[in-house]
């Protein structure tokens, strides 16, 4: 029994960080309805900085804000130097320029910071153990940063002015923009929210999966089946589809698949997913004129 | 080129160089230049679903793989020598592909290339996997004997036998398909790469050519996977990471849509960038990689915009824009033929 619950309570805190990195791809998709296959990386780099920060001797708060707020930075670039000129281009040159950054953020990753892993440290680790040793104080500080990004997040596409017009430009730029959005702005301002968001999932993964160019890659399959599973439009579905992912795997990996197939099941999840229900749990239908 | 002389004259040459070049070349660079037609041929099978069925996938690399695994099994049991197993080859791969289409093709474009691209990383995982270990020897891969000219060709050496072989395959393959494209398959896959809808109100049934386009693209890439395989006669689960997959997809971007000429050029500079790059420091063959992705997209558009305006300046009256006439009359002729 001892042994479940601690298999539940370690896909509890990886189930929140491919709901991290899910929210992120949510707010891009809801934003221009493109899906970033970069954003495993912009994370990746986003943590190399605070990681370089700490190596020079600054509090891991504020190595921490600067990080984020490169990802911001780097986010709003992205937007303007790489998919603004791309309006309206075919899918096939959208995703070709998101592979090609896939690439190129990885490669500049090792040319710069080397291929060694580093352990990064948890800001959390002060807090001790929690729930009779189950928890330990970064899986707690996990689950709440989680909790909080995720509550801002739907407060600001709630209730924002903000937030409204990101989701207006999203649905139909040409009548938000008469109506007096500015779409190229809210454009650059949502891929920076979700710069921002990646690399908060970035300093929660480096504690536990070791910084490195690579780190991404597993952890990042497991965000986008998260945000299939829970609907590609849906900040609360991603949540819900990166703990049932968690969970859900550390459990098949425990007791009935091994390990080796961990991104397997990811695979098959989110083909199960797309065929029999492309919208996801708690996506919207999508409708097309045609 | 006049009609004849396109079709006749031209593979002849071609057979003529190739068997020139495996009689005359040493060994390193007749491997080299058989490895360079087998990536130009995988880069024509993704080129193939990108450019004609409209269809993303980041994750042929694995098509790649199952192909490389079906020759590897077949020899190691010594059931088929090397150079005959890519029929085999690209039945299980067109199987595998039509397998993962048929449901795939009720994904719109950004999760076909999620799917696709999750299968990439996926599958040398399974590969490795201890319940496949019998057939595909786990982490260790399987190690074949290398192999030679049959019977009454054996004064050859055995690469020159391998590159006599492997350019008989990819130009048959090649011309396969270029009859495949001129077809009706062809146009149907044109009708619906450019307007699933008005192929489907023409009668293009598009569920089913879509499906037909992934396990035909599969099928190819399969056979140069099994190419590979007899050339090397080494596989290995890490030899197909997604890197291959997305170096495919390089190809592609460098290759165009439609060009089989391209193919060739995107696989020479495949083959030898990463050699030269890796010289200087192992990360850079990704960043030249991703500036050729972004150059594709970004700049052969104008540099297309500014020929058009070149030839428009030299010849005053303006003439109609060609390749919205031929799509035009694709368009026509598709909807006659179905």
């Amino acid at each position: 029994m001892t042994e479940f619950a601690q298999q539940v309570a370690a896909g509890f805190v990886n189930g929140c960080i491919y709901a991290m990195l899910a929210l992120a791809l949510v707010m891009i998709y809801r934003a221009t309805n493109h899906v970033n296959f970069a954003q495993g990386e912009m994370a990746m780099f986003s943590t190399y900085i605070a990681w370089s920060l700490l190596e020079a001797g600054l509090p891991y708060w504020a190595a921490a804000l600067a990080a984020v707020a490169f990802g911001f930075v780097a986010g709003t670039l992205v937007e303007r130097v790489a998919l603004r000129p791309l309006h309206g281009a075919p899918l096939l040159s959208i995703v070709t320029v998101f592979v090609a950054l896939m690439i190129i953020i990885q490669s500049a990753a090792g040319l710069v910071f080397g291929h060694e892993s580093h352990s990064v440290a948890s800001p959390f680790d002060g807090w001790g153990r929690w729930g009779q040793g189950l928890l330990s104080g970064h899986a707690l500080g996990t689950v709440a940063v989680t909790l909080a990004v995720l509550a801002s997040m739907s407060a600001f596409f709630r209730f924002t002015r903000l937030g409204l017009a990101m989701r207006a430009a999203a649905l139909n730029p040409l009548s938000s923009s008469l109506s007096g959005v500015n779409v190229n702005r809210v454009l650059m301002i949502g891929w920076g929210v979700a710069g921002a968001i990646g690399a908060i999932a970035g300093l929660l993964a480096a504690p536990v999966v070791f910084l490195g160019p690579h780190m991404m890659g597993g952890i990042m399959i497991y965000g986008f089946a998260a945000a299939v599973v829970g609907g590609i439009d849906s900040p609360p579905g991603a949540i819900l589809g990166g703990l049932a992912l968690g969970i859900g795997e550390n459990l098949l990996g425990a007791y009935v698949t091994g390990n080796e197939l961990k991104l397997t099941i990811a695979l098959a999840v989110m083909f199960a997913i797309l065929v029999v229900r492309p919208r996801g749990l708690l996506g919207g239908k999508a409708i097309q004129r045609v | 080129m006049s009609e004849p002389i396109k079709t006749f004259a031209v593979p002849a040459l071609l057979a003529a160089g190739v068997a020139a070049a495996a009689l005359l070349l040493p060994g390193y660079w007749a491997f080299k230049l058989s490895s360079i037609l087998v990536l130009a041929l995988a880069v024509r099978g993704l080129q193939l679903l990108i450019g004609a069925s409209g269809q993303i996938s980041l994750g042929h690399g694995a098509f790649f793989a199952v192909g490389a695994y079906a020759a590897g099994v077949l020899v190691s049991h010594q059931w088929l020598p090397a150079y005959a197993t890519v029929p085999v080859a690209m039945l299980v791969c067109g199987l595998s592909g039509f397998l993962f289409g048929w449901p795939a093709t009720r994904l719109a474009g950004p999760y076909l290339a999620l799917a696709t691209f999750a299968l990439a990383v996926a599958l040398p995982q399974l590969l490795k996997h201890p319940m496949f270990e019998s057939w595909t020897g786990g982490v260790s891969g399987l190690s074949l004997d290398p192999a030679g000219a049959p019977f009454g060709l054996a004064f050859l050496q055995a690469d020159q036998w391998a590159l006599l072989s492997t350019a008989a395959w990819v130009f048959a393959i090649y011309a396969v398909l270029r009859r495949l494209l001129d077809g009706p398959a062809g146009l149907a896959w044109l009708t619906l790469r450019d307007h699933p809808t008005a192929a489907m109100a023409v009668g293009v049934d598009v569920r089913k050519w879509r499906a037909t386009a992934f396990a035909v693209s599969a099928a190819t890439v399969g056979a140069a996977g099994a190419l590979h395989t007899g050339l090397t006669s080494f596989v290995s689960p890490d030899s197909f990471t997604v890197f291959l997959s997305l170096s495919l997809l390089v190809g592609v971007a460098l290759a165009g849509p439609s060009s089989a000429a391209g193919t060739f050029v995107a696989a020479v500079f495949l083959s030898f960038v990463p050699d030269v790059a890796e010289k200087v420091s192992q990360e850079l063959t990704g960043v030249l990689y991703g500036v050729v992705m972004l150059a594709a997209v970004f700049l052969l558009p104008l540099l297309h915009r500014w020929r058009a305006r070149a030839a428009r300046a030299a010849s005053p009256p303006p003439a109609a824009d060609p390749i919205i006439n031929k799509e035009k009359s694709s368009n026509a002729d598709a909807a006659q033929a179905t």
